[in-house]
């Protein structure tokens, strides 16, 4: 005789941790984080180098009726990626400044 | 941003358009129709400035379409052609080349000075990126 296997009961949902109050602890500056002006920064660089490489192809396959817009959108571009990387040293040599501050 | 760069690429849309309706005007200079028909009517780029933007620099320039000269064209006596109508009379385009050829030299220095500017709002624009670079 067999007795009959009961369900497995639904394995309770995680309960949410709660968000790591030491990060909260610590007095937060206030404004934007700078990792995420970066990221959109970013954002912006990839969508004019989008726009010219777009445009590069219409060149190539001879689509392209202005090659001015052509050449004006991969300046833009190339001035584009020349302010992210400028912005992203300066950060980096911020930080290793206050990383090499020592008592 | 860059808006500068934005700007003098307008300036070389409608400079360049410019060019190709001059040159479409006198690759057909010597065009010849029938007084029944229209003669090769020559294009005229017209242009306007774009709106402002929020600090009130102006944007550069667009197209706003495209003038054609008179259908009528200049009616010319020549009863040898084969289009000539019974009086001898066939129409060909109304246009002056040497018009043409000034207008040339305008849209081609005017495209070169929106070139030019392209690269110098560059380097405006790469000075400013370069800024405590030596800090």
């Amino acid at each position: 005789m067999t007795s009959p296997i009961a369900p497995i009961a639904a394995i309770s949902p995680v309960t949410q941790t709660a968000p790591a109050s030491a990060a909260s602890a610590t007095p937060s500056t206030s404004g934007s984080d700078f990792a995420a002006a970066l990221g959109h920064g970013m954002d912006a660089v990839t969508a004019t180098q989008n726009t010219a490489d777009g445009l590069a192809v219409q060149a190539a396959t001879g689509a392209l009726v202005d090659p001015a817009q052509y050449t004006i959108a991969a300046t833009q571009a190339a001035l584009m990626t020349q302010m992210a990387t400028t912005l992203e040293n300066k950060a980096v040599t911020a930080f290793n400044t206050i990383m090499g501050m020592q008592a | 941003m860059f808006d500068a760069i934005n700007t003098s690429g307008t300036g070389l849309t409608v400079y360049r358009t410019w060019v190709d309706a001059i040159a479409n005007n006198i690759a057909n200079v010597n065009d010849v129709s029938p007084t029944s028909g229209a003669a090769f009517q020559a294009q005229y780029v017209q242009a306007q400035p774009v709106e402002a933007g929020p600090d009130g620099v102006g944007h550069g320039v667009e197209m706003t379409g495209l003038k054609t000269s008179s259908a009528n064209g200049i009616p010319t006596y020549d009863p040898q052609n084969p289009l000539a109508d019974a009086n001898g009379y066939v129409r060909r385009p109304d246009i002056d080349m040497g018009e043409q050829m000034g207008n040339l030299i305008m849209a081609q220095r005017a495209f070169e000075a929106n070139a030019n500017l392209v690269d110098r709002e560059a380097e405006v624009y790469k000075s400013a990126i370069d800024i405590g670079k030596g800090v």
